[in-house]
């Protein structure tokens, strides 16, 4: 098993991963790794290729070359839902929840790969189809009161607020109990007060003992949030480390500043 | 032998292929301006040809009159529909919309046999019926017709999109709609325009097709679908496929029918259709589906 | 025992088979239970169609090849072989599902445009096979001498012993329809129809259930059409052209996407237009497309869930 130097747990090891569009390079031999538990962070200025890596990690797209290992197996290539099924999950930049679904619902399609039953299960409901939704529906409810979500568990989400939509797509990418949460600017459109709510419920998280990659713009939840970042420029990686020690560090300001 | 007869069945492809290529470029038009496929298409054919023949044989307006008037009373029911239910739809939704060119493809063909009834028409030739050898194949002065017909038109079509400030406004609106409407493009007005020269290619494709093959009230139906065909072959939406993707259609249709079978020549071709779409989803010039993740 | 059906369901189903019981006491002809036999056939296609359509977002223009091949191979087995039918309507039933999952595979990872394509030109392929093979079909003029349907030793020859037939069959796909939606599979296609990709991204293999759900309601349809060929005895390739696509998805459309309630009332309206239109005579296919058009631009949101609206809206305004 590998470890990294404070002896944690390495839960997804990317090797030298390219990725081209047409002749630009999005990714340029990204090798980096996460540490189970913890929180990373992904920034970089805009166009830098953060969401193609992270399009890359969850099977969206294929790189061109490299090797991305989750705990000790190769996941390279791997489709989208059996990366999930693996424990990858993510979310979106933008927020997709399903808006024609309840909030329990959502939550329920999110728990997909903790089920079984198929077609004829249900078609035919049978008994142990049942006592496996109620199972579901029992385990969802009680996602749902973590995130204070449970007074609206019957809602259509149309029905509810931007930040509790943005918690329930947290919450239902928790469903497939992933053991790598990524996350895609999940405060983008949020206001001040929101931000700081949806930042509280991200570090908390940390009691499932759930790892977390974070793709964000605002720096000030970034750096409240993550215990290590990793930053990207035309698709290299420049730096990564501590908090403090990047946000001392002169080749990233100076990827800031001579970006702005 | 057969094979002899390359040139002839190649003649007569690229003949149907080319109306089949005007119906596709009024799917493609229509498609680029609303994102709906138009399922009436067929029916401006129809009522291309049946008014033609009408304007010709029971009144004897000559056909250089003629013409003009049934492009333009053609247009005039593309204009209708669109202004009418398309418009007035309450909702925007591309399925309802495409539903409801069905329901007026039902209406249209419910509607010509009171004026035309029920029997196929024909209208003879534009100039004579003596054939012209040209290789190994003969070749009817409608054929001539045809192509020329057709490729005048395409000529039209290019200085229009290219030239004029109405057909690249049209391309505007199909680049981006509503970038389009932000720079002052009345999109509403394209969308209408839209629907008229769908209507004018339907109809110039069902006059210059009537001397061949007779028209009927339902005869747009099958020519609706072969145009739709070849604006899918060639990439749904794009000009220069839909052209390609008609001719193409044609000719495999032809070679089918000519060296294979002409019962299953319908199906041969759109068993290549079918095979070209699982090895390119989107047409041979389609662009690859770009998705927003 | 297994429980079918959840309780919230009961009222409807209850409602609908106490009519479904009483309407032979009231009806005066035989001729309606003909009517009434084609809207359950058309209602059972249009069932497993709304299920892909309404659920799953995917489009087919070609079902009518599914209900052709049902018929077919159900008419054929039987006519021509000799085989009993509860042999051969299983055997067609499978085998056309075993099309629809052939033709499902390479077509469903198509979308919009060159879905509704290629599920069109698959019916037409369908149709001109149907016509050109005659030495197995008959050809267009069609193939006759289908037994009827035979159950311990009840033939059921009449339009009224079908009707019981028919409709008991509607309602056991209709409950079993019900049950799905409300399933993990029934989730994975709302999800799937609404957005693929967060579909995906939540471990659900989307192509896979596109094709499951294909392969499901071709085989509604297969269903529907061998008991089709077994009640009118002769079948013609013209029943099963891809107009008849076209009328089951306009009843799917017509009726109200995404419920299967109102599929059931669109594919009961628009069996029963042509009937009632009957009156204009040959005006019947204009207004036919007329009325079509009046409900897709007014009620696009189907016509049952449309009325109800229309309504509520008039019961507040009494209240007010």
């Amino acid at each position: 098993m590998n470890k990294d130097t404070n002896n944690s747990r390495i839960i997804l090891q990317a090797m030298e991963l390219d990725k081209s569009f047409g002749g630009l390079k999005a990714l340029d031999c990204i090798t980096f790794s996460l540490s189970e538990g913890r929180i990373s962070a992904l920034i970089g200025p805009n166009g830098a290729g953060k969401t193609t890596l992270l399009n890359v990690i969850s099977g969206m797209e294929a790189p061109d070359s490299g090797r991305i290992f989750l705990e000790d197996s190769d996941i390279t290539g791997l489709k989208t839902w059996e990366i999930t099924k693996r424990g990858i999950c993510r979310t979106f930049q933008s927020g997709r929840v399903f808006q024609n679904m309840t909030v329990l619902e959502n939550v329920l399609t999110g728990m997909h790969t903790s089920a079984n039953s198929g077609w004829l299960a249900g078609m035919f409901h049978w008994p142990w189809e049942r006592k496996e939704e109620k199972e579901l529906k029992t385990k969802a409810l009680g996602l749902l009161e973590l995130f204070s979500l449970a007074d609206v568990a019957y809602e259509p989400v149309s029905n509810i607020p931007l930040i509790l939509q943005r918690k329930l797509e947290i919450a239902r990418a928790l469903g497939s109990s992933p053991k790598l949460l990524l996350l895609d600017e999940p405060v983008a459109g949020l206001n001040m007060k929101e931000t700081e709510e949806l930042g509280e419920t991200i570090r908390n998280l940390s009691r499932f003992r759930i790892t977390i990659l974070l793709v964000e713009h605002d720096m000030n939840l970034v750096m409240s949030l993550a215990d290590w970042i990793i930053v990207l420029q035309h698709g290299q990686k420049i730096a990564e480390g501590k908090p403090l020690e990047i946000r001392n560090n002169p080749e990233v300001i100076s990827a800031y500043l001579g970006n702005q | 032998m057969i094979w002899q007869q390359l040139p002839q069945f190649i003649v007569s492809g690229v003949t149907s292929g080319s109306i089949y290529a005007l119906i596709a470029l009024g799917f493609c038009i229509i498609h680029n301006a609303t994102g709906i496929v138009n399922f009436a298409q067929g029916e401006f054919v129809m009522l291309g040809g049946l008014t033609i023949i009408s304007l010709n044989q029971s009144f004897h307006v000559p056909l250089i009159i003629a013409f003009p008037l049934t492009i333009f009373f053609v247009m005039g029911v593309g204009a209708l529909l669109e202004y009418g239910p398309i418009r007035h739809s309450k909702s925007k939704d591309i399925l309802i919309l495409v539903m409801i060119t069905i329901g007026a493809s039902i209406f249209i063909r419910g509607f010509s046999p009171m004026i035309w009834g029920k029997m196929a028409r024909t209208l003879p030739p534009f100039s004579g019926e003596s054939p012209i050898l040209i290789l190994n194949a003969a070749i009817m002065p409608q054929t001539l017709w045809i192509l020329g017909i057709s490729f005048l038109v395409l000529a039209c079509l290019h200085i229009f999109f290219l030239k004029t400030d109405t057909g690249k406004a049209m391309r505007a609106v199909a680049d981006n709609r509503l970038g389009a409407a932000l720079t002052g493009i009345n999109v509403d007005r394209i969308v209408l325009l839209s629907f008229v020269l769908a209507a004018a290619l339907g109809a110039t494709a069902g006059i210059i097709i009537t001397p061949i093959t007779a028209t009927s009230y339902d005869s747009g139906v099958m020519l609706g679908l072969k145009g739709f065909s070849g604006a899918v072959l060639g990439g749904y939406g794009n000009f220069i496929g839909a052209i390609l993707g008609g001719i193409l259609l044609g000719i495999l249709e032809s070679l089918g029918a000519g060296f294979i079978s002409s019962e299953y020549k319908d199906a041969i071709a759109f068993l290549v259709l079918l095979l070209v779409l699982f090895w390119k989803p989107s047409g041979l010039l389609g662009k690859g589906e770009i998705r927003k993740v | 025992m297994i429980k079918l059906l959840s309780s919230s369901k009961w009222k409807q189903l209850i409602l609908f088979t106490v009519a479904v019981l009483l309407i032979p006491q009231i009806l005066p002809s035989d001729y309606y239970f003909l009517i009434l036999n084609i809207i359950a056939l058309n209602a059972i296609v249009v069932l497993g169609l709304n299920l892909l359509i309404g659920f799953a977002g995917q489009i087919s223009l070609g079902h009518a090849a599914f209900y052709g091949l049902g018929a077919y191979i159900s008419g054929i087995l039987t006519a021509s072989y000799g085989w009993p039918i509860f042999l051969s309507i299983p055997v067609a039933v499978l085998t056309t599902a075993i099309v629809g999952l052939l033709v499902g595979i390479p077509t469903l990872k198509l979308e919009g445009h060159y879905l509704v394509m290629a599920t069109l030109g698959f019916n037409i392929i369908v149709s001109i096979i149907l016509v050109q093979w005659d030495a197995m079909t008959g050809g267009p003029s069609g193939l006759a001498g289908i037994p009827y349907l035979k159950a311990f030793s009840i033939s059921i020859d009449s339009d009224r012993k079908f009707y019981y037939l028919v409709w008991a069959v509607l309602g056991v796909l209709f409950c079993l329809s019900l049950n799905l939606i409300d399933s993990r599979v029934g989730r994975a296609l709302r999800a799937i129809g609404e957005d693929p990709i967060s579909a995906s991204a939540l471990g659900i293999p989307v192509e896979r259930y596109k094709v499951g759900i294909f392969v499901v309601s071709a085989l509604y349809a297969a269903v529907a059409g061998s008991l089709y060929a077994h009640y009118v005895t002769f079948i013609s390739p013209k029943t099963f052209d891809f107009f008849y696509s076209i009328e089951v998805v306009t009843m799917v459309v017509v009726g109200g996407i995404g419920s299967l309630w109102s599929g059931l009332a669109g594919a009961a309206i628009l069996t029963m237009l042509p009937e009632i239109l009957e009156i204009v005579k040959e005006y019947n296919v204009l207004v036919y497309g007329a009325v079509l058009m009046a409900v897709l631009v007014f009620f696009p949101e189907g016509l049952l869930p449309g009325i109800k609206k229309l309504w509520q809206k008039r019961q507040g305004q009494v209240h007010e």
